[in-house]
């Protein structure tokens, strides 16, 4: 059961109770956040525990274009949850989702840190938010019922888009189906895709690692040959660091597309093409990956492409609870 | 537990319940460790150890003890990077990128036979200095006879979820291959028969229902943990890896169609036969 699904029914209560008593909200209701079967557990500031009205303060903001100062734009601007949280035809954004197990933020590792300080630059820095606009009164009974008090702050602000973020979590894909015991989720070819996703023949598990399918690390997978002072390198310091960029998770990438931190691959396919047959060598090229590349069949690559297909989760793609509030 | 989840577990579900136990007995004495945990560190899982080391022998007092790891080609620290500076006994040119791993139950042991053990284990990694030095707490003082440990992760921890944070939790060693965790990630590159850079990845796990950890023993004659302290420097000599008793010819392990050797026995065995000639202890 994906944690989101026991989440929703929380906040609907938690909303529900809310409508209902014209006084003053009591304190915000604790939210039990369930996860999917065999992710880690998740971290959680002690600072911001997960409410229902934290949540839905922060799904709010997440769709309100009064989080920037001209009202023109919300993260829902970019982020669209029928692509994972991806966006379409802006260059280089990284989809939301299970985002809670991050400490590096962005394709390069700009912002590091824990996901509240993620979403306080955000609010801050990102969008420039002015609290002055979000001093109206549905917000600020949502602020009340959120954080006991209706003083907006950015810090608040980014507090409650944390707490939305906890709930996009995505670990529903028939893949997961399949490891937990339903033999029949995965085709025949997904299962070969599987197969030689786990092995060193393709050796992509050790970067799109655990259930989170992503080390949360940084790697140079051979695009370019002159990669100086790319990537994560002018961020840390290091030419080591050159040419690296942070893991995606490959959760939902069959909607992500296109790929890379430059949007250089349209398809998946391409994606393998490269793969098999495209890597460059460089002075940081990562040793998981071989020069030139692995060298796989037609058969092997279609396989892996119709298993990366199979790391969809639908039900988070289409949940009501992470939609735009009514 | 469905045919196809056994299929990706070949640990019975009692097997992985007592191991879940032992884990959560040895976690459970984590919290209040000040003996062997290092407080400071950022990963809380780097190490899995049992607060209730042997106590000292009576009249003994205790003191802190700094254990550090280095890494050493040919007798000076590695130079980490895509350039092949090194040669192996074989004869291949070749260069590290990678260094991590586990090193598990540390025992002390006293030139009056006496034992003191930290239990669990421990993440190495070049990339992340705090992982290079582990402070160890309430350590008796005395003369040191010898140092022990096994490398990797034993069986009776190595069950994949033992490790729920990072770094350690991205040592996972895939369910398909039967779960748990590497021993240890060596990686680099070397310039194969046809003179071309050719990417290596020394990587051992368990496989296959056999575990691949094996135990060292470090002569320590010479070292003492004195009333102020004192500190140990455990050396992985890189080079080893690839001789003694098993000259490893790179072209012979990392080739097209053979990139790694996580799913062969043979290598496995091969590397953990070379591996107890890896380690030294610093000079005091």
């Amino acid at each position: 059961m994906r944690g989101t699904v026991a989440l929703a029914l929380v906040v609907a209560a938690g909303a529900s109770a809310c409508a209902a008593d014209d006084g003053p909200p009591g304190p915000p209701t604790p939210v039990d956040d369930r996860l999917p079967a065999g992710f880690p557990p998740m971290p959680v500031a002690e600072d911001n525990p997960t409410t229902a009205e934290g949540v839905a303060l922060g799904r709010q903001l997440y769709y309100d274009a009064r989080l920037s100062p001209d009202g023109s734009r919300a993260c829902a601007s970019c982020h669209f949850q029928d692509r994972s949280f991806s966006s379409t035809g802006v260059t280089g954004v990284l989809p939301h989702v299970n985002l809670a197990w991050s400490t590096f933020f962005l394709w390069d590792g700009r912002f590091t840190g824990t996901l509240e300080e993620a979403m306080i630059m955000e609010v801050e820095e990102f969008f420039g938010t002015d609290v002055e606009r979000l001093k109206e009164p549905d917000l600020e009974d949502m602020f009340e019922a959120a954080f006991e008090t209706r003083e907006i702050t950015t810090t608040r602000a980014a507090y409650a888009l944390a707490q939305f973020q906890r709930t996009l979590v995505s670990g529903a894909s028939p893949f997961d189906a399949y490891l937990e015991g339903d033999a029949g989720a995965l085709s025949a070819a997904e299962r070969r895709g599987m197969e030689l996703f786990y092995s060193e023949d393709a050796e992509c598990f050790h970067c799109h690692a655990t259930r989170l399918m992503t080390d949360n690390l940084f790697h140079n997978i051979g695009l370019d040959a002159d990669v100086t002072g790319t990537g994560r390198g002018p961020v840390s310091g290091r030419a080591l660091d050159d040419g690296k960029w942070k893991t995606p998770t490959l959760r939902n990438v069959a909607v992500t597309g296109p790929y890379m931190h430059d949007d250089r691959f349209e398809t998946l396919e391409e994606v393998v093409d490269f793969y098999a047959e495209g890597v460059v060598d460089s002075s940081t090229l990562d040793t998981l990956v071989p020069i030139g590349g692995y060298g796989l069949t037609a058969e092997q690559r279609a396989d892996l492409v119709a298993f990366l297909r199979a790391l969809t989760d639908e039900s988070y793609l289409t949940d009501p609870a992470l939609a735009p509030p009514r | 537990m469905s045919a196809a989840r056994d299929s990706l577990h070949p640990v019975t579900v009692t097997s992985a319940l007592a191991h879940a136990l032992v884990l959560a007995a040895a976690l459970a004495g984590c919290g209040d460790d000040s003996g062997g945990h290092d407080d400071d560190h950022d990963h809380p899982d780097a190490a899995v150890e049992t607060p209730d080391a042997e106590p000292p022998p009576d009249g003994a007092g205790t003191a802190a003890l700094t254990v550090g790891y280095a890494h050493l080609v040919d007798g000076a620290p590695v130079t980490i990077g895509t350039e092949t500076p090194y040669t192996n006994a074989a004869g291949n040119a070749y260069g590290v990128t990678v260094v991590r791993y586990f090193l598990s139950d540390l025992v002390l042991t006293y030139a009056d036979d006496t034992e003191h053990e930290v239990a669990g284990a421990y993440y190495v990694d070049h990339d992340l200095p705090e992982t290079m030095t582990r402070a160890l707490a309430d350590v008796p003082t005395g003369e040191l006879a010898s140092v022990r440990f096994v490398f990797g992760v034993p069986p009776a921890l190595n069950v994949t979820g033992a490790f729920t944070a990072p770094p350690e939790s991205l040592m996972e060693w895939p369910e398909m291959m039967g779960g748990g965790y590497h021993h240890m990630k060596f990686e680099g590159r070397y310039v194969n028969e046809a003179a071309e850079p050719f990417q290596f990845r020394a990587h051992s796990g368990p496989l296959s229902g056999t575990d691949y950890t094996f135990e060292v023993v470090l002569d320590a004659t010479g070292h003492e943990v004195t009333a102020d302290g004192a500190s140990l420097t455990i050396e992985m000599n890189l080079e080893e890896w690839f001789e003694n008793p098993n000259t490893w010819d790179l072209n012979d392990f990392f080739y097209t169609g053979h990139m790694g050797i996580m799913n062969d026995a043979a290598a496995q065995l091969s590397l953990s036969q070379n591996g107890a000639g890896v380690f030294t202890l610093g000079a005091p």
